[in-house]
C-alpha cells in the first residue's frame, strides 16, 4: 500500500484538471461565441475594422469613440502619475501621519459606486463645461478619481517594497534636493509599480462605460452600445477587439512584473 | 511512560536524482533521544518524515514497538510532532492547541490534562493566549505540550529550536532534555545545530547524503570520529600535515594515535581539535601569533607555523603573553586524530 | 546701544523657540505639497458625495424628508430587493465556485504554467464587465447566439421558449457570474495561501482525518476570509450598473437603472432629488458591506498573513 501520499497528490490532480476544464469550458464560451458571431458576413467585419479609412467613414461614430477613450486613457494615465506618485512619496518621507488618511481616501471610491459618483458629478461638470468646454477628454478628471484604489495600491505596494525613507535618507546625506531625490533615486526604481499602475489605468478607462454615458460624452464603450443598435456583428467584432487588448496587456503586465521579480 | 523501540530499516527515498536517504538503518531504544545531525540535504527531516508517514520511503520498512507501520497513514501511528515554524494553529488558544489531539480521540476532561501538559512545559499561565500573543520559544513549548498531551508512541522535533534567538534556543533545549527524560518518550530531534544535538541526546547520529556516518553516544561523536566527515562537521578541525609512522601520524614533531588505522600514507592531513593545541611562548618557535580572539572563558589564538594556519583554543588568562607576533612553539595533546580523506589527485 | 542690549526682548528668540517655529515652518512646506492632491480630490470626490447626501434631503423648499420618504414606493423598494437578490445570488455562486477553482490552483505548482495562466486570465476577467461582457453574452445565448441557435438547429432545444430570460434577473444573474468568479479567485487566492502546509502534517499527527482536518482548522481559518470575500462580490455585484444597462432595454428592474431613468428623465428637479436619494441608498449599502468586509479581512490577515 505504498504511496499514501503520491494518491493524494494524484487526486488532488484530477480535482483541479476537472475544476478547470469545466469552469475553462464557460469562459472561453462567450469568447468562441463572440468570434463566430463577429464572423458571420464572410469576415467582412473583420477586414473592416483592420481598415481604419473605411471604418471611420462607414462608422463615424465608432471612430469618435475610439479617438475619445485613448485619449481619456492617456490622459488620464498621465494625471494619475502627475497627482499620485509624488503625493504617495511625499507623505511616505514627509508626512507618514497622514499616510492611513491618504490611503482611505483613495480607497473611498471603492465604496462609492460609478452610478452614485456620476449622480454628484453633474453639478461639478458642469463647471468643468464653463471653464474647458464640453470636450470628452474632459472625463479625464472623473476617471482619475476612479483608478485611484488601483494606481495607489500599486505604487504604495513598489514603494514598500524599496524602502523609501532609508533611500531618501541616504540621498539627503549625500546633499539631494527633495526634487532630486524624487525624480532621480525614486522614480527609478519603482518603475514597474508606475507602469503596472499606468496599465491598469488603461485598462480601466477603455472599458469604462457608466460615467461617460450619462455624462454624455463619447467613449469607446458607449460608441460599441450605440452601434449595437445599428450593427449587431460589427458592434461584437469591436468588443472583442477591446477585450483582447486589454487581455494582452495585462498579461503583457504580469509577464513584467513577473521578469522584475525574477532579477531580483 | 515508558518509550518504545523505534526501527527504521533500509529506507531508501529518491526525488528525481537526489538520493535523499540511501539505506538508512536507524535503532532507537525506548525511551531514548537520539540527534540527527547533518548539513542540509543530508536526509535526517527525510528520515523524520518518512517515520512520521508525511513522506513515503521508496523501499524500507518502519518498525515501532515491534509492529511494521510502514504502510500505516500518518494519522494512525501515534506520534507527537513539533515543527520549526508555524506549529500552533493560529485560531486556538495555547489551551485549545494542546487539547486538540485529546478532543480528536473522544476523551472528555481535556482541560484538565491540557492544564497539565502546559504545566510541564512551563508556561501554565498562558492558557489562554493565542500563537499570535506568545514568543517563539513559547509557542515552540506550547507545540511541544500539545504532541505529548496525546501520550505518543514516538516524539518527533523537525529542527524545533532553529527558527528562535540564540539566548532562548540554548534554555529551551535544555528544557527538551529535561521533559523528555521525565515523559521517557523515545524521541528524534533532527537539527542542524552540532552543538545542541551534543547537548542533549543520548546517541547523536551525524548524517551525510542519505547515510548515517556514525552513531554514538555525544562524547564519543566528538573525540572519537569515525569519518573525516563527521570530524570535520562536529567541532572545528584543523587541518595539519603529518606524517604515518609506528601507527600514529606525526604533526608538528608529536606522535599522535589514530582513531581508526590508517588506510593511506604516509603523508597524510590531520584532524585536530583547536583545545588539542597548546601554544607556548618561545623565543626559537617555529610558530608566531597572529591573531587571538576574547571568547569569554577562552580565547582563541591563531598562529602561523611555516605556511599553515593553526587555531588553538586556550584559557583566557594565558592571552597576555601571547600578543600578536610573538614567537610561539606549538604543542599537541596526544589525543586519537581522524584523518581526512585522500583525495584523488 | 546700551538700551538695546538691556533690553532682551529685542533681541532674536531664544534657540528653543527658533527651533520650534523652524519644525512648525517645515511642517507647513510639507502639507503644502499635499495640497494638488487633496485639492483634486475634494473637487471631484467629495463634492460629488456631498451633492447626493445633500441632495437625497432637499425638495423644493430647501431640507426635506420627502425624497428619502419616496424611497418607499413599490416600484423602488422592489428595485432595492432585486439588486439585493442579484447580487447576493451572483455573490454567492461566484463565491462557491471561485473558491473552488482557487483551492484547484493552490494545490498546483506556485510557480506553474496553470496558476499564473488562470490568476494572470482572473484578473483580465475581473475587470471584463459593462458592454463587451453583455454583448459577448448576446453573441452567446442571445437571439441568435452561437449556443442558442445549436441548441435549436441540432437538439430541437428553444432557450427561450418560456420567454426571454436574458434581459431579466435570471439572465443578469449569469452574465453576473462571469466576472464574479474571476473577482472571487483574485481576492481568496491570498487567504488560501496563507494556509501552512504543517497545519495539516499537524493535524494528522495528532491523529486528525481529512474531515477533521476540514472541520476544525482549515474551514475555521478560511471562514473570515471565504466571508469577506463574498461581501466584496455583493458590494461588487451591487454597484455594477454598465452590464444592466447595456442588457436590459425594457423597464429598470434594479437600482443602478432606476438612478439611470432618474437621471435622464425630463421631468422636473423633484426627479433628479429622488434619484440623488437612490443614490444615497446605495451608498449605504454598499458602505455597509464594505465596513463589515474590512472588519473580517482584519482577521484574516491575524491568522493567514
Amino acid at each position: 500500500m505504498a504511496g499514501l501520499i503520491a494518491r493524494r497528490a494524484r487526486r488532488q490532480r484530477v480535482f483541479r484538471w476537472a475544476v478547470v476544464l469545466v469552469l475553462g469550458v464557460f469562459f472561453l464560451l462567450p469568447m468562441i461565441a463572440m468570434v463566430e458571431f463577429a464572423s458571420r458576413g464572410g469576415g467582412e467585419t473583420w477586414r473592416l475594422l483592420v481598415d481604419w479609412p473605411q471604418l471611420s467613414e462607414k462608422y463615424p461614430d465608432l471612430a469618435t469613440g475610439i479617438v475619445a477613450s485613448l485619449g481619456q486613457a492617456a490622459l488620464t494615465a498621465l494625471l494619475m502619475l502627475v497627482l499620485l506618485v509624488p503625493t504617495a512619496v511625499w507623505v511616505r518621507l514627509r508626512l507618514p501621519g497622514l499616510r492611513r488618511l491618504v490611503e482611505f481616501i483613495c480607497l473611498l471610491p471603492l465604496t462609492i459606486p460609478a452610478i452614485v459618483l456620476v449622480v454628484g458629478l453633474a453639478p461639478v461638470y458642469a463647471w468643468v463645461n464653463y471653464f474647458l468646454g464640453g470636450s470628452s477628454l474632459t472625463l479625464t478628471f472623473a476617471y482619475t478619481i476612479l483608478v485611484l484604489p488601483y494606481a495607489y495600491r500599486s505604487i504604495d505596494t513598489g514603494l514598500s517594497a524599496i524602502d523609501v525613507k532609508t533611500l531618501a535618507e541616504a540621498a539627503r546625506s549625500l546633499g539631494c534636493g527633495w526634487a532630486t531625490v524624487m525624480w532621480r533615486v525614486v522614480l527609478p526604481n519603482i518603475r514597474s509599480a508606475v507602469l503596472s499602475a499606468a496599465f491598469l489605468t488603461v485598462a480601466l478607462v477603455l472599458g469604462e462605460f457608466t460615467i461617460a454615458s450619462l455624462l454624455h460624452r463619447d467613449n469607446l464603450q458607449v460608441a460599441i452600445e450605440f452601434l449595437g443598435k445599428s450593427s449587431a456583428t460589427m458592434s461584437v467584432a469591436v468588443s472583442l477587439a477591446a477585450l483582447v487588448l486589454a487581455f494582452i496587456m495585462l498579461m503583457l503586465l504580469s509577464l513584467f512584473g513577473d521578469r522584475r521579480k525574477a532579477s531580483r | 511512560m515508558t518509550g518504545v523501540a523505534v526501527h527504521l530499516n533500509d529506507l531508501r527515498r529518491t526525488f528525481g536524482a537526489l538520493h535523499a536517504l540511501d539505506g538508512l538503518d536507524l535503532s532507537m531504544a525506548p525511551g531514548e533521544m537520539i540527534a540527527l545531525l547533518g548539513p542540509s540535504g543530508c536526509g535526517k527531516t527525510t528520515a523524520l518524515r518518512v517515520l512520521a508517514g508525511l513522506e513515503d520511503a521508496d523501499s524500507g520498512r518502519v518498525l515501532v514497538d515491534g509492529k511494521d507501520i510502514t504502510d500505516l497513514p500518518a494519522n494512525r501511528r501515534d506520534m507527537g510532532m513539533v515543527f520549526q515554524a508555524y506549529s500552533l494553529f493560529p485560531h486556538l488558544t495555547a489551551l485549545q492547541n494542546v487539547e486538540f489531539g485529546l478532543k480528536l480521540r473522544g476523551r472528555k476532561a481535556t482541560a484538565n490534562r491540557a492544564n497539565e501538559m502546559l504545566e510541564l512545559v512551563g508556561i501554565g499561565a498562558f492558557a489562554a493566549r493565542y500563537a499570535s500573543q506568545l514568543s517563539g520559544g513559547q509557542q515552540q513549548r506550547v507545540a511541544l505540550a500539545r504532541a505529548l498531551a496525546i501520550q505518543p508512541k514516538v516524539l518527533l522535533l523537525d529542527e524545533p529550536l532553529s527558527a528562535l534567538d540564540a539566548k532562548v534556543r540554548v534554555q529551551l533545549r535544555d528544557e527538551i532534555r529535561r521533559i523528555q527524560t521525565e515523559v521517557g518518550t523515545t524521541t528524534l530531534f533532527v537539527t542542524h545545530d552540532q552543538e545542541e544535538a551534543l547537548a542533549v541526546a543520548d546517541r547523536v547520529g551525524v548524517m551525510r547524503s542519505g547515510q548515517l556516518e556514525q552513531l554514538a553516544p555525544p562524547a564519543e561523536i566528538y573525540l572519537q570520529p569515525a569519518t573525516a566527515f563527521v570530524a570535520d562537521f562536529v567541532g572545528l578541525s584543523n587541518r595539519l600535515p603529518g606524517r604515518i609512522e609506528d601507527g600514529g601520524v606525526t604533526v608538528f614533531g608529536t606522535l599522535l594515535p589514530l582513531v581508526t588505522p590508517a588506510t593511506q600514507g604516509p603523508d597524510v592531513t590531520a584532524l585536530v581539535r583547536p583545545e588539542s593545541v597548546d601554544v607556548v611562548p618561545d623565543p626559537d618557535g617555529t610558530g608566531r601569533v597572529l591573531t587571538t580572539s576574547f571568547l569569554g572563558p577562552t580565547s582563541k589564538v591563531i598562529v602561523e607555523v611555516g605556511k599553515t594556519l593553526v587555531v588553538a583554543q586556550i584559557a583566557s588568562g594565558r592571552v597576555g603573553e601571547l600578543a600578536t607576533g610573538t614567537p610561539v612553539r606549538v604543542e599537541l595533546r596526544p589525543v586519537p586524530v581522524a584523518l581526512e580523506a585522500a583525495t584523488a589527485a | 546701544m546700551a538700551d538695546v542690549v538691556d533690553t532682551p526682548d529685542l533681541v532674536a528668540p531664544k534657540p528653543e523657540i527658533r527651533a520650534h517655529r523652524r519644525v512648525g515652518i517645515a511642517r507647513a512646506r510639507s502639507l503644502l505639497g499635499t495640497v494638488p492632491f487633496f485639492a483634486y480630490v475634494v473637487i471631484f470626490l467629495v463634492i460629488p458625495t456631498l451633492v447626493v447626501i445633500i441632495g437625497a434631503f432637499t425638495g423644493d423648499g430647501g431640507f426635506t424628508l420627502a425624497n428619502v420618504s419616496a424611497l418607499g414606493a413599490a416600484y423602488i423598494v422592489d428595485a432595492f430587493v432585486r439588486s439585493i437578490v442579484l447580487s447576493a445570488v451572483t455573490a454567492v455562486v461566484g463565491a462557491v465556485l471561485g473558491a473552488l477553482l482557487a483551492y484547484a490552483l493552490v494545490t498546483a505548482k506556485p510557480n506553474g504554467l496553470l496558476r499564473r495562466a488562470v490568476t494572470a486570465a482572473s484578473g483580465v476577467l475581473a475587470q471584463f464587465g459593462g458592454v463587451t461582457l453583455a454583448f459577448a453574452f448576446l453573441a452567446t445565448i442571445g437571439l441568435s447566439g452561437f449556443v442558442t441557435v445549436f441548441l435549436k438547429d441540432h437538439l430541437g432545444f428553444d432557450l427561450y421558449a418560456n420567454g426571454v430570460w436574458l434581459f431579466e434577473l435570471p439572465g443578469l444573474v449569469l452574465v453576473y457570474t462571469y466576472f464574479q468568479i474571476p473577482l472571487m479567485v483574485i481576492v481568496f487566492l491570498p487567504a488560501l495561501d496563507g494556509i501552512r502546509p504543517q497545519w495539516r502534517e499537524a493535524t494528522e499527527s495528532l491523529g486528525g482525518s481529512t474531515w477533521n482536518y476540514w472541520t476544525r482548522v482549515a474551514g475555521p481559518l478560511l471562514t473570515p476570509a471565504f466571508l469577506g470575500s463574498t461581501l466584496l462580490l455583493f458590494a461588487n455585484a451591487f454597484s455594477a450598473y454598465a452590464t444592466a444597462a447595456a442588457l436590459v432595454s425594457q423597464g429598470n428592474p434594479i437600482v443602478p437603472l432606476q438612478i439611470r431613468s432618474a437621471l435622464t428623465s425630463e421631468v422636473v428637479l423633484g426627479q433628479q432629488n429622488l434619484g440623488k436619494a437612490m443614490a444615497l441608498g446605495m451608498v449605504i449599502v454598499v458602505a455597509v458591506v464594505m465596513a463589515l468586509y474590512a472588519l473580517l479581512q482584519r482577521r484574516t490577515a491575524k491568522w493567514l498573513a
